[in-house]
C-alpha cells in the first residue's frame, strides 16, 4: 500500500540537512525524532521491509548501547554503536533513494533547484562511467599478467604506476569520443534543458518538508 | 532540383595545427539518397565527416572555407547544436555513445538537451517505438540489450530529434560480418522511410546493392559516382563490394592451395592442447590442438565464446571442465589496446618485452614506426597501437600468440600490412587470430576453426577445396543475425 | 584566464569517475583505523589520486576545474543520501581556493597543483573535523549524565577535536602534497613530450 509519492529532492534534502542538526540540537531529542519521521515516511510510501530494518537495527543496536552503558561499558565500541543509532535513519532514507530511483530520476530532481547545465551532464557522464572504470581496472590487471608486469604489493608503487597510467591516457582518449558522442546529442544547446523524469513539486511535498521542519524546530526548544 | 538536402560547395577545411586538409569539395546530395564516403586512411574521409556533422570547426581547430548548404541555409555557419536538429550521427565506438544505463533515458537525453517538454518527449518516444520497433526495449538496463537491440536503440537516439539525415562513422569497425550485413538491411530500411543516409567507412561490402552514390575520398579531394555501378568501373579496389569474390589466398592473394598440398611431413610442434574443455555455459566440450608455424582463424558470430576460449588459454579464467595445456604462458593481444599500453613512449613499450635496443629499432622501423619511436603510445592513431602491438607480438619470446580482431577499424592497405606481419610470426610461434575479418582470413590463415553456440562446429586447413565451408560459416552468421532481428 | 570548454568539462567528469574510485578504494582501506582514519580518509585518498590532479592540470589545465569536479562529487554523494551540509560548504570553498591557486596560469608549477589538491583535500576533512567539534560538545553533557566518564568522554573527544583537529589537518595536507609529487613522479615521463 503507497500513501505517497515522494519527490526524490526531498529525500535528498532532508538527507543533506538531518546530520548537521546533531551540531545544534541535542542528540537526545533529534535522534528520535529523525527515527520517527523516517518510519513514517517509509509507512506512507509503503515501503515496509526497509521499515522492518530500520526498527530491527535501532532496535537491537539500542538495546546493545543501552545494556553496555547500563554495565558501565564506554569505549570506542560503543560510541561506534551511538554514531550507527544517530544516522541509521538517513541511511535507510539514502537506500530508498538508491533503490527507488534511477540515476537520471534523481538528477533530474536536481535540476528542479536550477543547478547549472554543465554539472548536471558532466554528473550523468561520471556516474555513467564509474562501473565502467571499475570493469576495465580489472582489463588492466589481466593485462599486466598477460604482459608479465604482476600486480604486487611487494612493488606498490610500480604496480600503482602500471595501474592508473593506462586508465589516465584511456581517460584522455575518451575524452574525445565521448564529446563527439554528447556535441551531437546537444549537450551544449543554450537554453534551460528541460528533464523527463522531473516530478512537480506537489503539495504532499511541501507538507512533508514543513514536518521535518518543524520538528527540528522543536529540537531548539526542547 | 529541390530535392537536395545538403550541397556542398568548394568546401574545404585547414586544419590549424597540421599541413593536412580538404580542398575544394562540391558534391549534392539528395533526399533518401544511401551516399558512401570512402577512401583510404588519412585521405580526408574523416576530415570531410567532421565537418558535415559540425565537429568541424566546433572542436577542431581550423579555417573552413566554402558552403555547406542545407536549402537555402549555410550549414557552416551554424553552431552545432544548431546542425544536430538537422542530422543525427553515430559513431564508430557503441561504448561511448551512450549516457545513461536506462534506454528510455538515453532516449530522452537529447530531447532533455534541447528542452522538449515532457509531452512532446512521450509523444516522440512513441513515434521512435512504431518506427524503429522498440517494442519491448524501452525501459530496459542497456546492458541488458544484445548487440542487434543496441544498434537499435542508438539508431533510435541519433535520430531523436527528428532528423531526416544520418551519419554514421566507420560503423562497421566493431561488428561481426552478420551484424554488419544487418546493418546494411537497417540502412536499406531508413531509405524507405525517406531518410537521407552517409556512412563513411572503408568497408562497404553491407551496402552493395543499396548505394546510390559514392564519394571517395582522395588526398583531400573527393570524387563523385553517381551510383555503384560507376564506382565499380573506376578502378578502385571495390572487391569489397562481394567478399565472396575474393581469389586466391595468402598475402599476395596469389597463393593457390589444393587440399593435402600444405600437409608437412615433418612432425609438428605442439604449444598448445585443449582437451573437452566447457566454462559455464559459454563454451562446451571444445578440442583443438594448436602447433608451430600454423595460423589458425577462430571465426564465429559474436558472443558466441571466442574470448572466452582466449581468456581459458591464457588462464585468465579457469575451465569448469576439461584440461588445457599450453607451452609457456600465450601472449594476448586484446581486442581493445587501450587496456595494454603501460609504457612512457612507442620505444620503452617494446623495449618492456624485450631488452634489447637494438632489435626494438628494427622491429620499429620494420613496422614504419620510426619516426613514432619516441610518442606517447596513447597519442598513436588506431593503426599506429596496432602495429605496435604487433611489435611486442614480434619482440616476445612466447610459443603461442593469440589476436583478438587485430583489424578492427582498419583500411584495407593497413590490414594487408598487419596480415604481413602476422605471417611473418609464424616462423617462431603459433597465432591463433580470432577474426571476422573475411578478407583477412583469407589474407593469412592456414587452418579455421568455426565456433558455434560455444562448440567447435568446423576445423580445417583452409584451401581451394575447403573454401565453400568458410563461405558457408560466413552466410550462416549473416542468417544468424537475420533470425534474431526477425 | 581560459574557458572552459565541453571537452574540458567531459574530461574533468571522466577523471572525476576516476577519482570517485579511488576515493572508495581508500575508504575501504580507512575503515581498518577506526576514528582517527576516517578523520583522514581524505589524506589517504589524496595520497592515491596525486596523479589524477596533475594529469587533470596539464591536461586540462583551466580555471574551474577543481570546482567542477568537486561540485560532481558533491552531487553524486548528495543523489545517494550520503551529502551533508558543513562538508558540502567546506569541500566547495576548499575547491575554488584550490582554483585559484593553481589553475590561473598555463602549466602552473607542481609545487602550486601540490598546495591546490592539499587545500582541496583540507576542505573534504574538515567537512567532517569541524562538525564532530559541535558534535562531541553536544553529545558530552548528555552522556556525562548517563553515567559516562568525563575522562573517557575527554579521550573519545580527543580524536577529532582540539589538536588532534589540527594534526588531521596537517597529516591531510601533506599527505595530498606528497600524493601530488608522487603523481608528477609517475607521470613525469608520460607528460614530458607535451611539457617541452
Amino acid at each position: 500500500m503507497k500513501f505517497l509519492e515522494v519527490n526524490p529532492i526531498v529525500l535528498v534534502l532532508i538527507n543533506i540537512v538531518s546530520p548537521t542538526m546533531y551540531i545544534f540540537t541535542k542528540a537526545s531529542y533529534l535522534q528520535f525524532f529523525l527515527l520517527g519521521f523516517a518510519a513514517c515516511l517509509l509507512i506512507l510510501m509503503g515501503s515496509f521491509k526497509r521499515l522492518f530494518v530500520l526498527l530491527g537495527i535501532y532496535g537491537v543496536v539500542y538495546a546493545i548501547f543501552e545494556t553496555s552503558t547500563g554495565l558501565g561499558v564506554f569505549n570506542s565500541w560503543t560510541s561506534y554503536l551511538v554514531v550507527i543509532i544517530e544516522f541509521v535513519p538517513c541511511l535507510v532514507l539514502a537506500s530508498l533513494l538508491i533503490s527507488k530511483y534511477s540515476s537520471s530520476q534523481l538528477l533530474s530532481a536536481l535540476e528542479g533547484v536550477h543547478l547549472p547545465r554543465t554539472v548536471v551532464i558532466a554528473a550523468t557522464i561520471t556516474i555513467k562511467y564509474i562501473p565502467a572504470f571499475r570493469r576495465e581496472f580489472g582489463y588492466i590487471k589481466e593485462s599486466m599478467r598477460l604482459r608479465g608486469i604482476p600486480f604486487t604489493i611487494r612493488r606498490p608503487l610500480r604496480s600503482f604506476k602500471f595501474f592508473i597510467v593506462p586508465q589516465l591516457f584511456r581517460c584522455a582518449s575518451l575524452t574525445e569520443e565521448v564529446t563527439a558522442a554528447g556535441l551531437v546529442k546537444g549537450i551544449n544547446a543554450p537554453g534551460r534543458r528541460s528533464s523527463y523524469y522531473s516530478q512537480r513539486f506537489r503539495v504532499s511535498d511541501a507538507l512533508v518538508l514543513a514536518v521535518f521542519a518543524g520538528g527540528l524546530a522543536a529540537g531548539f526548544v526542547i | 532540383m529541390s530535392d537536395t538536402v545538403l550541397e556542398a560547395r568548394e568546401l574545404g577545411f585547414c586544419y590549424s595545427e597540421s599541413e593536412e586538409g580538404i580542398k575544394n569539395n562540391s558534391f549534392k546530395i539528395r533526399k533518401g539518397e544511401v551516399v558512401l564516403l570512402t577512401g583510404d586512411s588519412g585521405s580526408g574521409k574523416t576530415t570531410l565527416l567532421k565537418c558535415l556533422n559540425g565537429l568541424i570547426p566546433s572542436v577542431t581547430e581550423g579555417e573552413i572555407t566554402g558552403q555547406l548548404l542545407v536549402g537555402d541555409k549555410d550549414l557552416c555557419e551554424m553552431k552545432m547544436f544548431e546542425k544536430n536538429r538537422f542530422m543525427g550521427s553515430v559513431f564508430q565506438n557503441p561504448r561511448t555513445q551512450f549516457f545513461t544505463e536506462n534506454t528510455t533515458s538515453e532516449l530522452v537525453f537529447p530531447m532533455e538537451n534541447y528542452g522538449m517538454t515532457k509531452a512532446d518527449m512521450d509523444k516522440r518516444i512513441g513515434e521512435l517505438r512504431e518506427e524503429f520497433g522498440l517494442d519491448g526495449l524501452l525501459d530496459r538496463n542497456i546492458h541488458t540489450l544484445s548487440s542487434g537491440e543496441r544498434q537499435k536503440v542508438a539508431l533510435a537516439c541519433a535520430l531523436a530529434l527528428g532528423q531526416k539525415l544520418l551519419l554514421f562513422d566507420e560503423p562497421s569497425a566493431n561488428l561481426d560480418y552478420g551484424s554488419a550485413m544487418r546493418l546494411g538491411r537497417i540502412i536499406k530500411g531508413l531509405k524507405e522511410k525517406g531518410i537521407t543516409v552517409i556512412v563513411a567507412d572503408h568497408r562497404f561490402y553491407y551496402l552493395s546493392g543499396i548505394t546510390d552514390k559514392v564519394l571517395l575520398m582522395n588526398d583531400g579531394s573527393v570524387t563523385c559516382y553517381e551510383s555503384e555501378e560507376e564506382f565499380k568501373n573506376s578502378g578502385y579496389d571495390t572487391r569489397s563490394f562481394d567478399l565472396f569474390s575474393i581469389k586466391g589466398f595468402g598475402i599476395s592473394g596469389k597463393e593457390e592451395r589444393k587440399s593435402g598440398e600444405n600437409k608437412r611431413t615433418t612432425p609438428r610442434e605442439c604449444v598448445g592442447k585443449i582437451t573437452d574443455v566447457s566454462y559455464k555455459n559459454i563454451v562446451s566440450d571444445v578440442s583443438f590442438e594448436l602447433y608451430k608455424g600454423e595460423v589458425a582463424a577462430l571465426i564465429g558470430s559474436n558472443g558466441v565464446g571466442k574470448t572466452t576460449l582466449a581468456r581459458l588459454m591464457c588462464g585468465s579464467i579457469r575451465p569448469t571442465k576439461g584440461k588445457i595445456k599450453t607451452s609457456g604462458m600465450p601472449f594476448y593481444i586484446m581486442q581493445d589496446p587501450d587496456y595494454q599500453l603501460f609504457g612512457t613512449s612507442a620505444e620503452n613499450e617494446l623495449m618492456m618485452v624485450k631488452k634489447d635496443a637494438d632489435e626494438v629499432r628494427t622491429v620499429l622501423e620494420s613496422l614504419g614506426l620510426k619516426d613514432k619511436r619516441k610518442a606517447h603510445p596513447f597519442d598513436l592513431s588506431g593503426g599506429q597501437k596496432q602495429r605496435l602491438q604487433i611489435g611486442m607480438a614480434v619482440l616476445c619470446d612466447r610459443d603461442l600468440i593469440i589476436f583478438d580482431e587485430p583489424t578492427s577499424g582498419l583500411d584495407s592497405k593497413s590490414m594487408e600490412k598487419v596480415a604481413t606481419r602476422i605471417n611473418g610470426l609464424r616462423n617462431k610461434s603459433s597465432v591463433l587470430v580470432i577474426s571476422h575479418d573475411y578478407e583477412f582470413i583469407r589474407r593469412v590463415a592456414d587452418r579455421v576453426i568455426y565456433l558455434e553456440e560455444g562448440r567447435v562446429k568446423d576445423d580445417y586447413e583452409l584451401s581451394e577445396d575447403t573454401l565453400d565451408r568458410l563461405n558457408g560459416a560466413f552466410r550462416e552468421m549473416e542468417m544468424k543475425q537475420t533470425c534474431e532481428t526477425a | 584566464m581560459k574557458k572552459m570548454k565541453t571537452k574540458n568539462v567531459v574530461m574533468v567528469a571522466l577523471l572525476s569517475a576516476l577519482y570517485l574510485i579511488v576515493y572508495m578504494l581508500s575508504g575501504a582501506l580507512v575503515a581498518l583505523f577506526g576514528a582517527f582514519g576516517h578523520a583522514i580518509s581524505p589524506g589517504l585518498c589524496a595520497l592515491l589520486s596525486g596523479s589524477i590532479f596533475v594529469f587533470m592540470s596539464r591536461k586540462v589545465g583551466k580555471f574551474g576545474q577543481f570546482t567542477i569536479m568537486t561540485a560532481i562529487l558533491m552531487i553524486i554523494f548528495s543523489i545517494m543520501g550520503a551529502g551533508y551540509l558543513p562538508w558540502i560548504i567546506t569541500s566547495m570553498v576548499g575547491a575554488i581556493i584550490a582554483d585559484l591557486i593553481a589553475s590561473r596560469g598555463n602549466k602552473p608549477a607542481i609545487w602550486k597543483v601540490a598546495i591546490a589538491s592539499g587545500i582541496l583535500h583540507i576542505g573534504q576533512a574538515w567537512g567532517s573535523i569541524v562538525p564532530s567539534w559541535f558534535f562531541v560538545e553536544s553529545y558530552k553533557q548528555e552522556w556525562i549524565e548517563r553515567g559516562m566518564e568525563a575522562a573517557d568522554m575527554e579521550e573519545k573527544a580527543a580524536a577529532t577535536q582540539g589538536m588532534m583537529g589540527v594534526l588531521a589537518t596537517a597529516v591531510v595536507f601533506v599527505l595530498a602534497f606528497a600524493g601530488v609529487y608522487l603523481g608528477w613522479l609517475i607521470l613525469k615521463k608520460h607528460l614530458s613530450k607535451s611539457e617541452d
